[in-house]
């Protein structure tokens, strides 16, 4: 995580200095420090490491939903360094893609900004989300129900029902894995975050 | 004319509505309209919240709703001493002024000086407002608190009520204004 931490001082040395020239948005500087936050890599680390360890094989095509600066993407190609492994990941936000290039310029990866409502999400071996809680519960019970059977999902979620960005939060590990509706769990697990706990389902 | 209100989660009851309904129907004469995600008990016609958002960042969805004519919104921390209507205009989109606010201004914030406890607007000309805010929501929730800052530093052209229409509660003195606001005091200080 060294060079990535390198990068993000770059990176918010120039918002800060294109904000004196009006045209930077400072607030940037915050989101970039809260994206490499150890919670944030805490938790990416928990999701790579687990996912390695079900999905087995180096090879596929991984869609990351909601991957803000690329932190998990990155940490993805840590567990999968082989170019058989395809890793691409979607943000709303345009500036994400803009952002995740410089945190990880040499990173073998896509970025992509679309709107996930508006993605074909076929043909991927593995769909990944740690932005569960970001987005409505039906997108994600109809991601299980129509996505192809083969098709592994790892997704987190989190108790953090207070947060005003937070539309789809989960009382535990075992209540989210419910609503999913995945025809088999490998995995499921919670992990304490301080003042809420982040769960996460890994499953087909 | 239409008159707006918005009630989400359990801060505000259907009661903090009826009485404004009730109050402002001595005055106005007009469509009342209430966007909430709760319609139990609510004594007029009922909308339902915009999508994937809580408390008051529906006040947006506003601006999506395709209601013909002109637009009056209060937040359910309002008190209505009289009539409002001779200080309303409807030429864009008009919120509250607060001068109170000179002093507690910090940049990096994104503090305003302005609110949007009562606003106007015709029909749908500022549907570009939630054109904006839908194009990247998550990202504008976690810069700003609430709506008064997305407007402003968003660059979203607007207009201030004159200042004898509004009496903060907090903050400034009672010159018989016919609307009194509780912004920033508990929701149990609205009588």
């Amino acid at each position: 995580m060294q060079q990535p931490l390198s990068n993000a001082l770059s990176l918010i040395e120039n918002i800060y200095d294109d904000s004196m020239y009006g045209v930077g948005d400072m607030f940037r500087i915050k989101d970039v420090i809260h994206s490499l936050s150890s919670n944030q890599v805490r938790s990416k680390e928990w999701l790579a490491y687990e996912f390695k360890k079900q999905y087995f094989y180096p090879s596929g095509k991984i869609l990351i939903i909601g991957g803000w600066y690329g932190l998990l993407a990155y940490m993805l190609r840590q567990k999968f360094p082989g170019k058989e492994m395809n890793i691409v990941s979607i943000d709303k936000d345009p500036m994400c893609e803009t952002i995740a290039w410089k945190l990880f310029p040499d990173m073998d990866a896509q970025f992509i900004t679309t709107d996930v409502f508006d993605f074909d999400l076929s043909e991927y071996s593995a769909i990944i989300s740690t932005s569960v809680e970001h987005i409505e519960k039906q997108f994600w019970i109809d991601l299980v129900k129509n996505k192809d059977p083969n098709t592994w999902v790892c997704l987190q979620t989190n108790n953090f029902f207070d947060h005003p960005t937070h539309i789809n939060c989960s009382k535990s590990a075992a209540e989210f894995t419910e609503y999913l509706g995945l025809e088999w769990v490998a995995y499921e697990n919670a992990i304490d975050n301080y003042d809420f706990q982040r769960f996460m389902v890994i499953g087909k | 004319m239409n008159i707006l209100f918005v009630k989400h989660g359990d801060k505000y009851s259907y009661k903090n509505v009826n009485y404004l309904v009730e109050v402002l129907k001595l005055h106005i004469d007009g469509n009342y309209y209430c966007v909430t995600d709760d319609p139990t008990g609510v004594n007029c016609e009922t909308i339902p919240c915009g999508p994937n958002l809580k408390v008051w960042w529906n006040k947006l969805w506003l601006f999506n709703l395709d209601l013909p004519g002109q637009n009056l919104y209060f937040d359910l921390d309002t008190r209505v001493n009289g009539n409002p209507l001779p200080h309303l205009r409807w030429d864009g989109l008009t919120l509250v002024d607060c001068p109170w606010k000179d002093d507690i201004i910090i940049n990096h914030n994104y503090d305003v000086k302005i609110n949007s406890q009562v606003m106007t607007w015709t029909g749908q000309e500022q549907k570009h407002i939630w054109d904006h805010f839908i194009t990247n929501a998550d990202y504008f929730m976690r810069k700003y608190k609430g709506i008064d800052r997305f407007i402003v530093h968003e660059g979203i052209d607007h207009n201030t009520f004159s200042w004898d229409l509004i009496h903060s509660e907090k903050y400034s003195e009672y010159l018989g204004q016919p609307v009194t606001t509780f912004e920033e005091l508990d929701a149990t200080a609205v009588k």
